[in-house]
């Protein structure tokens, strides 16, 4: 009884961590006033600070949180896209006190056509401090990881969960705090893979884990424009787990999640109607099938494949594909991790910018969301499975002992 | 039963010692992957970006003090300062709200650089940059 309890005091302390984010960017759209803000940033602290200094548990956690608060605190914002695009923005909104600045479409290298969920919680956290620079605002781009965090208590046990923690500080490493959004997304994308799986797939659903799933689904679309393409992939995913699902057809669950995406709809439509495009599309497909037929092309994207986290965790998924045979998990996060990857290639290729260039700046930090996300689903089904896993060892260790014996016996025999 | 209990936690306390030390290992990776510096945590909440004061000093720190001086608010580039793209994206972030335009005859440009004929040196003041007025 006192587990569910605490299960659910941590569902309702992500739905308010959640909602200060999303309510937070909703007002600078619809009515903006610094009070507001501030209370709301205000409201974000008092559930942060009452998850990490009144419940006693998960003590790993909340040295996690403390230590890369301060980490991120000390360090200089050196990651190109942390001070000449996310952090421009924030000082752009913290100055003129509107979200609408950016569609004069002013110093067009920050790429104004880019969602401002991420932005606009740094600039409410330099309103709440009532000052701005290019450090402590990046709290904003760290904060907005502490839901996933926080949520994933619930799906593990203690050992475990302390386990998959160390896992993602090993694979998101500095991305937690180096201004770049790349991490924030991999998180947040894995995660409701791994949720829909949960609630879809494994009926495991209750309306707070749904609610939770739309509120994560909607900050993910509006977090940076690869945030809306994996969005489709997520709807895709809902769909085909539905699908799978032979007890429970709930469909009617997918109509809902279409609505998260409403507001990066609305986001486009403000883009489009200011004439203000993306960098990557302005030249249309004159390069890509140029590019599509040059031998260089392939030993450029093998050359950024060879990396060393991504094919650790792509043959770890692969290994326990063959021990969990006919999983649905596994094969559809292998599709989709690849999918997305297809995708972002496809992009690159489409780009004006230098294809070598384009990759060597972003393919790395792309890389982290198949990785963190095959990771994720594995660790999932080791977990789900594990005490299959430890009576197939157990068997084994019996064989062996079984075999050994056999072999000593006409020894022993003959002493 | 009591040297079982003992056996039991010892058996929990082995896998949070090991778990602990997982973690300390990542925050060590991490820390190694950044440059984490205690002046600039020191003045972390501190609104630096106007002063010199700040362990982060670049050349472009100068072009605020430029544009303050001389109450300009909107500035260009020259040419050759515009091949420092780096720079030249510093510049516009740290002077926002001041702007840059294209049509505005206030250039920033590197101290060495020859000045046109069209142009006069308004401050040259500063270590690295100068300001110049040219005329369309």
């Amino acid at each position: 009884m006192s587990k569910l309890k605490s299960n659910n005091l941590i569902e309702y302390l992500v739905i308010i961590l959640s909602s200060c984010i999303l309510l937070n960017y909703f007002f600078y759209f619809l009515f903006f006033n610094i009070y507001l803000i501030k209370f709301i940033i205000f409201i974000f602290f008092t559930s942060l600070f009452y998850f990490m200094f009144i419940r006693p548990e998960n003590f790993y956690l909340k040295l996690t949180i403390v230590f890369l608060s301060l980490l991120l605190l000390g360090n200089p914002t050196d990651a190109w896209d942390g001070w000449a695009v996310w952090l421009f923005k924030a000082k752009r909104i913290y100055t003129d006190q509107s979200i609408y600045v950016f569609l004069d479409n002013y110093a067009p290298f920050s790429n104004n056509d880019h969602p401002l969920i991420v932005p606009a919680f740094c600039s409410s956290i330099a309103f709440f401090f009532g000052k701005y620079n290019e450090i402590f605002p990046k709290l904003g781009i760290f904060f907005l990881s502490v839901p996933i965090l926080v949520y994933s208590i619930n799906f593990f046990k203690q050992k475990w969960h302390f386990f998959f923690i160390c896992a993602s500080l090993y694979i998101i490493a500095n991305f937690f705090i180096n201004a770049y959004l790349d991490g924030l997304i991999a998180l947040y994308f894995s995660f409701i893979f791994f949720l829909v799986f949960n609630i879809f797939l494994d009926n495991k659903f209750t309306s707070l884990k749904f609610f939770n799933l739309f509120l994560f689904v909607t900050i993910l679309s509006l977090i940076k424009n690869e945030g809306i393409v994996l969005v489709f992939l997520i709807l895709m995913q809902v769909f085909l787990s539905i699908h799978f699902n032979k007890e429970n057809k709930k469909y009617e669950f997918l109509f809902y999640l279409c609505f998260s995406i409403v507001p990066i709809f609305f986001w486009k439509f403000l883009l489009y109607k200011n004439n203000i495009s993306n960098f990557h599309f302005n030249k249309g497909f004159d390069l890509f099938y140029d590019r599509l037929i040059n031998l260089g092309t392939y030993k450029i994207i093998f050359y950024y494949f060879i990396n060393f986290k991504f094919l650790l965790f792509f043959s770890i998924i692969i290994f326990i594909s063959f021990i969990f045979k006919n999983n649905k998990k596994i094969k559809l996060s292998l599709f989709f991790g690849l999918f997305y990857l297809l995708i972002v290639l496809i992009v690159n290729l489409i780009s004006p910018m230098d294809f070598y260039w384009g990759l060597s700046a972003s393919f790395k930090r792309i890389l982290i969301t198949p990785t963190y996300l095959f990771f994720v689903i594995s660790f999932y089904e080791i977990y789900l499975n594990r005490k299959k896993l430890l009576q197939l060892a157990y068997r084994l260790q019996i064989k062996k002992l079984h075999l050994s014996s056999k072999r000593r016996s006409p020894r022993d025999t003959k002493a | 039963m009591i040297i079982k209990k003992l056996k039991k936690s010892y058996s929990k306390s082995k896998y949070i010692i090991i778990l602990y030390a997982l973690l300390f290992i990542a925050f060590k990776y991490i820390f190694n992957r950044n440059f984490f510096d205690v002046k600039i945590f020191i003045k972390s909440f501190e609104s630096f970006e106007t002063t010199e004061n700040f362990p982060i000093v670049n050349k472009y720190y100068e072009s605020f003090d430029l544009l303050k001086n001389n109450n300009i608010n909107f500035f260009n580039f020259t040419p050759d300062l515009s091949k420092d793209v780096y720079l030249i994206y510093k510049i516009i972030i740290l002077n926002y709200p001041k702007k840059f335009d294209k049509n505005s005859q206030y250039f920033f440009s590197f101290k060495n650089e020859e000045v046109n004929q069209n142009c006069l040196v308004v401050d040259n003041n500063k270590k690295h940059l100068k300001l110049i007025k040219c005329q369309n």
